[in-house]
């Protein structure tokens, strides 16, 4: 399964790519939304994993667009967070994500959560 | 603020292994704090003084994240103090910034950093692949100050090399190669600030971090000690939590020698 994860803390992405790689995704990164819309014709990943807050573009605006168009829109988008209450999860549903991991988040179970997530 | 080139993060030493990837992360973040630690505290009192016209939307990168890398990287309360503060700095836009409460959140997330180094999660270590404890020297004439200070070191899984005297503190150096030495200045005979002068001096044991313990606390005291090459410099009587932390510290900034790893402690090493 491929998976477009966008995170800009290089450590964070870093940790993230392994824990998702060990988990058995395969996994294309970029720094922010406006990469992950560039790349995301191309690399056709099965699930994206945005950071919500990130330079040039964020979480939100990027989740906007995939959804609005339609040759992304079926994509299951998963928001990686620090915004984790109860109004910033119903935005995120809102958006269309199917759902928000918290962050700081266990890099080291990121994968089942993932999959857990794409399972509801 | 500019997000930094992800090529900057060096590869892990396991590059397939997310634990190996967060300990070399860890040990980024520790040697780091207390730098991002300043940088928040100098935005903060601008931003207290000057509100939105301030370094704000910095800060608030800044603090965001720290907060995220602290949680990840084993550093809970580090991570929740930052959520508060970065909380607390949305409120400038609204023009109801509490400035006293961001200061106690910035203390709090200052304090929180030496607790949580205390109490490393176990993806940390102890890594059996060390082969060993890190060598701390500690040059100390007063055999009770001496004594206290290497219970600690073992306490915490080094392995203190005890010096009395300076004329004892090159030629031990140069057979045990420390990892760290810990200095006294008043020392008989050969003093402190003449030992570190001919550490530094040495080019075999010059990169070695030398840390000063010692009573002399004038400006003049410091800034000669630092001068001559140290790394560190705490006056006396010394916080064993806060020598604790300098030295991790210390021991994460150092540059590895050729064919072996960065390493800040027996708990912190990682894995050839």
């Amino acid at each position: 399964m491929k998976l477009l994860l966008a995170e800009d803390e290089p450590d964070v992405q870093l940790i993230a790519r392994l824990s998702l790689k060990k988990a058995g995704f395969t996994v294309v990164t970029v720094g922010n939304g406006r990469e992950v819309l560039e790349r995301v014709g191309t690399e056709q990943p099965d699930v994206i994993l945005l950071d919500w807050m990130m330079p040039d573009m964020d979480g939100f605006e990027t989740c906007k667009r995939l959804k609005a168009d339609p040759a992304t829109g079926h994509i299951p988008v998963i928001f990686l967070t620090a915004r984790v209450q109860e109004t910033e999860v119903a935005r995120a549903l809102a958006l269309g994500a199917i759902g928000c991991i918290g962050k700081p988040f266990d890099a080291l179970t990121l994968g089942r959560q993932v999959m857990a997530l794409l399972a509801t | 603020m500019t997000p930094r080139d992800p090529n900057d993060v060096p590869a892990p030493l396991d590059p397939d292994n997310p634990e190996s990837a967060m300990r070399d992360a860890r040990q980024r973040f520790l040697a780091a704090f207390p730098s991002r630690s300043d940088s928040i505290g100098l935005m903060l009192s601008v931003v207290a003084t000057m509100g939105e016209r301030g370094p704000l939307l910095q800060l608030r990168q800044i603090v965001h994240r720290t907060s995220g890398l602290a949680g990840m990287l084993g550093f809970p309360s580090v991570s929740t103090h930052a959520r508060e503060l970065e909380e607390l700095l949305e409120s400038v836009e609204r023009g109801d910034f509490d400035a006293s409460r961001a200061n106690l959140a910035f203390d709090a997330l200052e304090q929180a950093f030496t607790e949580d180094l205390t109490h490393p999660p176990k993806w940390v270590g102890p890594n059996p692949a060390t082969g060993g404890n890190r060598r701390v020297m500690v040059v100390e004439d007063d055999e009770d100050q001496r004594e206290v200070v290497c219970i600690n070191l073992r306490a915490a899984g080094y392995l203190p090399v005890p010096v009395h005297a300076g004329d004892m503190a090159l030629e031990v150096a140069r057979t045990q190669k420390p990892d760290l030495i810990l200095l006294d200045a008043n020392l008989p005979g050969v003093d402190g600030y003449t030992v570190c002068r001919l550490l530094k001096a040495d080019p075999v044991l010059a990169s070695t971090p030398v840390l000063f313990m010692t009573v002399r606390a004038s400006l003049d005291d410091r800034l000669v000690g630092l001068m001559l090459g140290a790394d560190d410099y705490l006056v006396k009587p010394v916080d064993m939590p806060e020598l604790m932390v300098r030295i991790q510290i210390l021991l994460a900034r150092r540059v590895p020698a050729p064919g072996r790893p960065p390493g800040i402690g027996p708990h912190e090493t990682p894995a050839r």
